[in-house]
């Protein structure tokens, strides 16, 4: 409503209103007129509308704070109101406002914006506030400005404050420092040392004490450079060029010079000065101090050449040098010296690097007690060489002392003692060995060593003595006694030998009786070592028992060598016997044979002798055919003969006792004729009819001995004769005997051949073929018989070797000889005829069909036709077996008839009549076979 | 020894010709002998017998390629009325003994005398067991020695 606007306030010129309104347009800052309590906008002049953008249209009419941003309006909204409450005007300074004002395009920039505000009332014609009018200023620049100012003021504020803040520090600072450089003069008073203090031009302005004493100068004449007057003149020089240079450059001055005491000897001083420098750098004043350094020259100079004689001796020994604190807790570097490793720096595990985990305590404990005890270390300790393994070391360390006796270091050298200590174990386990060998072994071991004096008699002393000593000698405790004490008796002979072994080195085995049990021993000595220790070994041992048995091995290989003799000659003479035997039954088998093919020969020879003999009528024809048939029986009888020589004269059916000499001697005859030369006659004669209990073969054997026997004795002669003959001899209440004779005509026996010619093995010759028995074969196979040989013999009167051979009586009529019955019967059950059948000897002449079946089959039957029961008795007694059954007739003084039972109780034997007929022979039978039936029940 | 009507029959088993050559020309010249005939081996042996049926049989104890021991016991079962009898050179107990357990009516040896031989012969066919005394002899022996 411009028209309200422009009607003015009476007291204002008629233009003010277009004043105003053109001030307005043309104002740069924006203004924006309000009206009412609304504050409806009623003008806005182009700043504005630049300010914010808007149109007039869109801001004309409107309360102002919807027409304006909000930032804008709120911040005048509360201002508006309260100016057109009261009328008056108001100003907001410096508002600020962020980011909602750009945000929405109000100004271009970004950042904090301030804006001032200026609003007055309007006034109405009535003078009351019709509106108000605002005027934005930007006050962006004024706010900043006034925020420097603001900042500068409070800068200068402070400023201020810390000036005086500073101004008394300095103050206390200066009151400190002239403390302090009046404690500093005290402190510098007080001190050893020389001490000074120059200005920065290196003029001394102040110098304490100990100047003027050992200098013995006054502070005026040392005052400023008069400290040169006690310098050496040589050296003044030098020292005050180093001078000038340090106060020149502000850096530290130092220096050994010489100065003068006031005794007038110089001594070396270390000077040294710092330069007190203020803030900018510029030295203010220089402090010095110098002290004498003499004593610690020398020092230097002594340790250094004892370090100069160290280094030789370390570098001369091969041992490893070190240095340890004087805590051991830093090991200084040291030169392994290729034995442990190398130290290169100092470190603090010299411990856990060096040494065996096991030995550490060992080496702590050994280091703690050297300290405490400030004395010397020594240990030996494992550690680790530089190969890797573990090595000994003898390590052993002296500590350094100071002036106070303190302990300043420890000095110590470690020697590699690992080959002594290996060596060491070495013999530590040899020695071990050593000891359970010598405890453990089964001889006695002892150590001797001489005990007496020269010019004592010789004694030892036992030094050791294994456990085996007291049981090998049978003597405890000998060790501490000597020889002569534990040996009386022998004491001395063994002192002697071992004087000997301890003079010469040379051991020496021998044997020793001891008086106390009897034992022997056997010793060995040698001497220990080379001697100088005059010990002597000595090893023993009991045997006793092996002596006796070596003993009785020698008295048992003679009794074997003396038996080996006897029985290699009996051997040897046994050897050739069996030869010349075995010659003989080879001879003899080879004869059997012979025999039986010569029964095959001939007996179709003697059928067909027999059919032309009797086909024959010539007599002389007759004739021819005997003599050829006699041949051939005798040839007959030959081989028959020769089968008695068979080795095994059973099998060639020889073995039977002679039935019939007679015809034993018919077959033998020829071969008793082969046993002897050809110039010698062998004649041979026998009865017959008797018999005698001698096997054919073995008497045949004992005939041929005794025919060969004295045909070697004639072998000398041209001629000579040997008679066999036999003759039976009555012997008044004896027993009768048959006699055989074997006679020749040689030399006869003299009577030393006579005495012994029956025992074994006795020859006067050597035989190429022999029985290989001798005259006591002889004997033998006649004494068996229950006979015996009567020999008589003279020189010259020839030999006649008589065999007395008993028998039974002789065979007269009805009084046969059991000899003559051996093949009576033999009962078996052929399985032809299933009954039992006898065989029976021609004598008998009975021959039954058949026999009773219970006869015990296989039962050997004989028949004996002897009535003396007393002779058939020992008949069977000796020659029957118990399966054999013995039927025999009765005896003539008991009379005939059948008496079944045996008399004189014998069971085997059945009695028969004499002429027994069949039935009796039958029931004989019977009766002997229930005998033997129930005797082999019995057994 | 009993009364015969017929002459008896004999068959002799023997490898040796001659021999058998010779018991032939014998029994034929004695009466009461029958010459049958001869074989040399077993198989000829059994066929003869089990032709004629022989009252002895002279059989030979070593024939070379006939096992006697097993000829023997055939010989006795084929013809059980037939006496077979052994006839050797020689008599070891355990032949004879093993003979006469087989069925061998006898052990005759070779040099038994030629009557011995003949009236042996005949006492075999009347049914006795007939032996030479040292066969005979050898047999008890070995009896008494545990046979």
């Amino acid at each position: 409503m411009p028209d309200k606007l422009q009607q003015p306030v009476p007291e204002h010129p008629p233009e003010f209103p277009q004043l105003c309104r053109f001030l307005a347009e043309a104002s740069p800052q924006p203004m924006v007129a309000v009206e009412g309590l609304t504050h409806l906008v009623r003008y806005a002049n182009p700043a504005f509308h630049q300010l914010l953008g808007i149109e007039d249209q869109h801001l004309l009419g409107r309360r102002f704070k919807n027409a304006v941003p909000e930032g804008l309006a709120n911040t005048c909204a509360a201002m508006l109101g309260r100016v057109f409450a009261t009328g008056t005007s108001e100003a907001l300074i410096e508002q600020e406002h962020g980011p909602d004002v750009w945000a929405k395009g109000i100004v271009a920039a970004k950042g904090p914006t301030h804006w001032s505000y200026l609003a007055w009332a309007i006034l109405g014609p009535d003078h009351t506030p019709a509106g108000v009018m605002i005027q934005v200023t930007d006050a962006t620049e004024a706010a900043r400005f006034r925020r420097v100012a603001a900042a500068v003021n409070e800068a200068l504020l402070v400023s201020g404050v810390r000036q005086h803040e500073m101004m008394e520090k300095a103050a206390v600072l200066s009151l400190l420092v002239s403390q302090s450089e009046q404690r500093l003069r005290t402190m510098a008073d007080a001190m050893p040392q020389l001490a000074s203090m120059a200005s920065a031009d290196g003029t001394v302005q102040w110098y304490n004490k100990r100047w003027y004493e050992y200098t013995g100068a006054t502070p005026v004449q040392l005052h400023g450079s008069g400290w040169q007057s006690v310098m050496d003149p040589q050296v003044l020089p030098a020292v005050l060029e180093n001078w000038m240079a340090s106060v020149a450059t502000g850096r530290p001055f130092e220096m050994i010079f010489p100065l003068r005491g006031k005794d007038g000897t110089f001594r070396a001083f270390l000077s040294r000065a710092e330069a007190l420098k203020d803030a900018d750098g510029n030295v203010t004043q220089w402090f010095g101090t110098t002290t004498d350094i003499d004593q610690v020259q020398r020092a230097t100079e002594a340790m250094r050449q004892s370090e100069e004689r160290f280094r030789a001796l370390v570098t001369a020994s091969s041992d490893v040098v070190y240095r340890m604190s004087a805590d051991w807790s830093i090991s200084h570097p040291f030169d392994g010296r290729n034995f442990i490793h190398d130290t290169n720096a100092p470190t603090r595990d010299w411990l856990t690097r060096h040494i065996h985990p096991d030995d550490q305590p060992m080496v702590m404990a050994a280091v703690q007690q050297a300290i405490r005890g400030k004395g010397v270390y020594e240990l030996e300790h494992r550690v680790r060489l530089v190969n890797g393994t573990w090595g000994w070391t003898f390590s052993r360390a002296v500590p350094l002392l100071d002036a106070a006796g303190e302990i300043t270091e420890w000095f110590g050298a470690a020697s590699n003692v690992t080959d002594r200590k290996q060596a060491e174990e070495a013999l530590r386990a040899s020695e071990d060995r050593y000891r359970t060998l010598f405890n453990s072994i089964d001889d006695g071991f002892c150590v001797i060593e001489k005990s007496n004096e020269a010019g004592e008699p010789s004694d030892f002393r036992y030094i050791e003595a294994n456990p085996a000593v007291e049981a090998q000698s049978g003597i405890a405790g000998v060790v501490g006694k000597t020889m002569r004490q534990v040996f009386p008796t022998i004491g001395e002979e063994w002192c002697e030998t071992f004087d000997n072994v301890l003079a010469t080195g040379e051991p020496i085995r021998f044997e020793g009786g001891l008086v106390t049990d009897g034992r022997v021993l056997e010793l060995y000595a040698f001497r220990v070592e080379d001697g100088t220790n005059r010990r002597v070994a000595v090893i023993f041992k009991d045997i006793t028992a092996r002596k006796s048995a070596e003993q009785e091995l020698l008295r048992h290989r003679e009794n074997l060598e003396r038996a080996v003799e006897q029985r290699t000659a009996e051997l040897s003479e046994s050897v050739a016997k069996l030869v010349a035997s075995e010659r003989l039954a080879a001879l003899g088998t080879l004869a059997a044979g012979l025999g039986h093919d010569i029964a095959n020969i001939t007996m179709p020879i003697r059928a067909r002798l027999d059919v032309l003999a009797n086909t024959l009528d010539s007599q002389e024809g007759k004739g021819d055919i005997d003599a050829v048939m006699r041949g051939i029986e005798h040839l007959n009888n030959v081989s028959a003969g020769m089968r008695l020589l068979a080795l095994d004269p059973e099998r060639a059916g020889a073995s039977a006792p002679v039935a019939d000499l007679a015809q034993w001697c018919s077959q033998t005859t020829a071969l008793f004729r082969s046993a002897v030369a050809r110039h010698i006659t062998v004649e041979c004669s026998m009865p017959s009819g008797v018999g005698v209990p001698i096997a054919a073969h073995r008497l045949a054997q004992a005939i041929y001995n005794l025919v060969q026997n004295a045909g070697e004795a004639m072998a000398g002669q041209k001629a000579g004769r040997i008679g066999v003959s036999g003759e039976v001899a009555e012997q008044a209440g004896r027993a009768r005997v048959v006699l055989l004779r074997v006679t020749d005509d040689g030399p006869g026996m003299p009577p030393e051949v006579l005495a012994h010619c029956f025992e074994p093995y006795f020859s006067t010759k050597g035989r190429t073929i022999s029985t290989g028995m001798g005259l006591g074969m002889v004997k033998g196979i006649v004494e068996a018989a229950g006979g015996r040989v009567l020999l008589e013999s003279a020189p010259g009167k020839g030999t006649t070797f008589t065999l007395s051979i008993p028998v039974a009586p002789a065979a007269d009529q009805g009084t046969p000889s059991p000899a003559r019955l051996h093949t009576a019967a033999v009962s078996i059950r052929h399985p032809r005829t299933a009954s039992l059948a006898c065989l029976f000897l021609e004598q008998l002449d009975v021959s039954p069909r058949r026999m009773p079946s219970d006869i015990v089959p296989g039962t050997a039957i004989w028949i004996v036709d002897d009535p003396d029961p007393a002779q058939v008795a020992a008949y069977l007694d000796a020659h029957i077996h118990r399966r054999v059954v013995v039927l025999g007739p009765p005896a003539p003084h008991v009379g005939a008839g059948p008496d079944h039972a045996s008399e004189g109780g014998d069971s085997r034997v059945v009695r028969l009549p004499a002429v027994p007929t069949p039935h009796d022979l039958r029931q004989a039978l019977t009766a002997a076979g229930r005998a033997a039936r129930s005797r082999m029940g019995e057994g | 020894m009993g009364e015969r009507a017929e002459p008896v029959g004999i068959i002799m088993v023997d490898d040796n010709v001659p021999a058998a050559e010779a018991m032939r020309r014998w029994c034929g010249n004695d009466g009461t002998l029958s010459w049958l005939g001869s074989a040399e081996a077993g198989e000829a042996a059994a066929l003869l017998v089990a032709r004629h049926r022989p009252a002895v049989v002279l059989l030979d104890v070593e024939m070379p390629g006939t096992d006697t021991f097993a000829l023997l016991p055939r010989l006795v079962a084929e013809s059980p009325e037939t006496a077979v009898v052994m006839f050797s050179g020689h008599c070891q107990p355990d032949v004879v003994g093993r003979a006469l357990a087989a069925g061998a009516a006898g052990y005759i040896l070779k040099d038994e005398p030629m009557a011995s031989i003949g009236t042996m012969l005949l006492r075999a066919a009347a049914g006795e067991v007939v032996m030479s005394a040292a066969a005979a002899a050898a047999y008890v022996r070995a009896a008494e020695n545990g046979g």
